[in-house]
């Protein structure tokens, strides 16, 4: 009897775990039928936007929603720093988002390279003959003669920002020239301020400090063969460019905790008047309106592009986002509505009308800017070049820069270890 | 003499049609009826375990032996594996003189010595101390034990405000006791960096330890501690001759699941610094993210991770032994 009962006790056990064994079947069914087929008429768009700027992007997509009440838009909002690796994830997985919004060129010719991008060469060609776009911003997003990309941001980077009270109260102006600025940085050393502030921790302040003191004491020329490593990473004139900022770092023009804080802490201790001048993209402008509303930007703080040594031409380099479409993504068509939209004027006029933001869009006109965005914008249609930044070198390249760029701001008298461990990377990364 | 048995149906008490070829109500020999019970028995366990061999199989024993497939081949993890190149050992060979793999396995070795001591260590010195007539001591040892309900990343974000150089608790405290000197970014320089993420790891492991101690300790037959202190043991040769050596099979497996630990280091150190300042705080398991995910190299990550996997494989040989053993022995 005791024996029937243990039985009977075990075939409950048993018909409770195949229950749930199906359930769980079930469950992981539904999971994967959900991915793999998404609804027609919804279009999932990620980016690496977050805080105002993301505010700003979400505008531009109700305004879209509004217009477009059939299709609705999945926002996947991801942290910069793990962008490329969900969207890697994702591709592999087979569960792409439709649309993707990235701001370094190098990683587009990555994803291009590998077949995962479709071409949007039809829908230039009504941007361009609309007059939204001219030629040359075509050929900026142009891999193997295909437009596989739509632009929605652009932003000046190489901008020095300060609050003009503190300028006022020191009686200094901007500089126009490269002596001018050592000068003025000496001057505000003088005075007892900390000249400048980096957030080393987060790596691109590093790299972004590099490459415009790069672009403004060599120029544009040693800039580009750099990126595609037509010379060398020890170099004459990338070495001229490090002893620079090593000149700087030793001077104690930067402040001793280099790589403790980040971009944000950087900024917010900028604006507590911990230092007085923050290397920066155009972007600084909208964080500054969102986090001190009272600031008026270009009355109460604004920026000069860092000048270029007397000798070597001014170029504006800048960053621009670009948006692209997945080959195995689920809604192309709609996608595609998507992006013309979002890279048309009525779209891009929403963000430039809040700040921090510079619209590709050529319909776009600067009376619709702050002082400061007009400033920015104004320099980048004045500028010889518009360059895309050091988001142009491949990823593992660019990763690498980070690091050592990290590691020579920490002791700077490690320069030629830095300077050949990079060579050591690019010939290993270019040679593959 | 026949027994009448009667076999129920799964889900209600209708009786079945036939169970096992035998139709229920029908008179079973002796020999029938054992055989019946004795198959069932057979196979119950496999049902059981069926499940969790589904799941084991599928999500690690299939993966890993696909990475070691894809360890030998080209390939950027996104395109169709028929376009991957076949290389053969060459991601193996260009391990060994990755400076970068070097550094990271160097980093994993000093995890590997701090992260198994110092959680062990203070586990140990806590369970001992518990052991001891105090008041609260299961409130002590919840307190103690509670970090180890804390994920890696929420503590790594904790801790990330406990270094903070600003606004941090631990700068505070030094500038509290006049100790200002001291204070620093943790996290921003190479040279504390690695250490500072050790012991968030170690807040956080070291009530785990504690209770496999505490358990093991609260093994010991008393009768063994009483005999020793009536011949004249003191408080120390009682823990050197009686209460470690009873520990052994404890300290192993605590020592085991450490240096597994601090082998598979990622989530914390991806959470404070990701590897930064410039390498100083990475480890292979970050290493082999970096390859596989950003850097699209499937095949070398792949190679990474079957290093990995041997090294964690080879260090849980013991555990895995250990924890099968079924005798006590006294």
């Amino acid at each position: 009897m005791e024996m029937l009962r243990k039985v009977k006790r075990m075939k409950m056990w048993h018909a409770a775990t195949t229950v749930l064994l199906i359930i769980t079947f079930m469950l992981l069914a539904s999971t994967l039928a959900y991915t793999a087929a998404a609804p027609k008429g919804k279009v999932s768009i990620a980016y690496a936007w977050g805080g105002v700027e993301a505010e700003s992007f979400n505008l531009m997509l109700d305004k879209f929603e509004e217009e477009y009440p059939g299709i609705k838009i999945e926002r996947m909002e991801i942290p910069g720093g793990e962008f490329r690796d969900f969207i890697s994830a994702k591709i592999a997985a087979g569960i792409p988002p439709d649309v993707v919004i990235h701001v370094l060129p190098g990683w587009l010719e990555e994803i291009v390279g590998i077949g995962e991008v479709l071409p949007l060469d039809d829908l230039w060609d009504d941007w361009v003959a609309k007059g939204w776009y001219t030629e040359e911003w075509r050929n900026m997003i142009t891999v193997n003669d295909h437009q596989y990309g739509a632009w929605i941001k652009a932003s000046g980077r190489g901008l020095m920002w300060y609050t003009t009270a503190e300028f006022r109260e020191l009686g200094v102006e901007e500089p126009k020239t490269w002596s001018e600025f050592t000068d003025l940085l000496e001057r505000l050393k003088e005075e007892g301020k900390q000249p400048l502030l980096i957030g080393g921790k987060d790596g691109w302040p590093c790299k972004d400090w590099f490459e415009t003191v790069l672009l403004r004491t060599q120029g544009p020329e040693v800039h580009a063969k750099l990126v595609r490593h037509e010379i060398a990473w020890n170099d004459p004139a990338v070495r001229e460019t490090l002893e620079v900022i090593k000149d700087w770092i030793e001077k104690g023009y930067f402040q001793k905790e280099k790589l403790a804080y980040g971009f944000y802490e950087a900024f917010l201790k900028r604006t507590r008047g911990e230092a007085v001048l923050q290397h920066s993209g155009g972007w600084i402008n909208g964080m500054t309106q969102a986090e001190f509303p009272m600031m008026l930007p270009g009355v109460d703080f604004t920026f000069f592009p860092m000048p270029a040594k007397e000798d070597i031409p001014f170029v504006e380099s800048s960053s621009l986002d670009y948006m692209i479409i997945l080959k195995n993504a689920k809604n192309i068509e709609e996608a595609k509505t998507v992006v013309s939209f979002l890279t048309g004027p009525d779209a891009q006029v929403i963000w430039a009308e809040r700040g921090g933001y510079i619209a590709p869009n050529a319909k776009v006109l600067l009376t619709v800017y702050d002082l400061n965005s007009r400033k920015e914008a104004g320099l980048m249609k004045a500028a010889d070049i518009i360059l895309f930044n050091t988001g142009l070198i491949p990823t593992e390249m660019e990763y690498a820069l980070t690091s050592e760029l990290q590691r020579f701001w920490d002791n700077p008298a490690l320069l030629d270890e830095v300077l050949n461990a990079l060579e050591s990377e690019a010939q290993r990364i270019y040679g593959k | 003499m026949r027994l009448k048995v009667k076999l129920k149906g799964y889900m209600g008490n209708k009786p079945k049609k036939k169970i096992n070829g035998i139709k229920s109500g029908k008179a079973l020999s002796p020999y029938h009826f054992f055989h019946v019970i004795k198959i069932r028995k057979k196979i119950t366990p496999y049902i059981f375990i069926f499940p969790a061999t589904l799941i084991f199989m599928t999500f690690v024993i299939i993966p890993t032996v696909q990475a070691f497939r894809i360890s030998l081949f080209q390939w950027n993890g996104i395109s169709p594996f028929q376009t991957a190149q076949y290389v053969g050992l060459s991601n193996y060979q260009e391990l060994i003189s990755d400076r970068l793999f070097i550094n990271a396995a160097k980093n994993n070795v000093i995890w590997l010595v701090m992260f198994t001591l110092l959680p062990v260590l203070l586990g140990l010195g806590i369970a001992l101390l518990l052991e001891l007539d105090i008041k609260v001591k299961n409130l002590l040892k919840s307190i103690i034990f509670l970090p180890t309900a804390i994920s890696l990343v929420v503590a790594g974000v904790i801790w990330s405000f406990v270094y903070d150089p600003d606004f941090g608790v631990l700068n505070a405290i030094l500038k509290s006791m006049e100790l200002e000197f001291l204070a620093r970014g943790w996290l921003g320089r190479s040279e504390t960096a690695l250490f500072a993420i050790i012991i968030a790891a170690t807040w956080i492991s070291t009530g785990m330890c504690m209770v496999i101690l505490s358990a093991g300790l609260k093994g010991i037959p008393p009768e063994i501690m009483e005999a020793a202190r009536a011949d004249g043991a003191n408080y120390w040769q009682l823990l050197r001759h009686i209460t470690l050596p009873l520990l052994t099979r404890p300290l192993v497996i605590v020592v085991a699941l450490m240096i597994i630990n601090s082998l598979k280091s990622f989530d914390i150190v991806y959470a404070m610094t990701r590897g930064g300042p410039f390498y100083s705080t990475d480890v292979i398991a970050l290493f082999m993210y970096r390859q596989a995910f950003p850097f699209l190299r499937a095949g070398y990550g792949s190679a990474v991770a079957v290093i990995l996997f041997i090294i964690i494989l080879l260090t849980a040989l013991p555990y895995i032994r250990r924890i099968t053993e079924r005798t006590a022995e006294y």
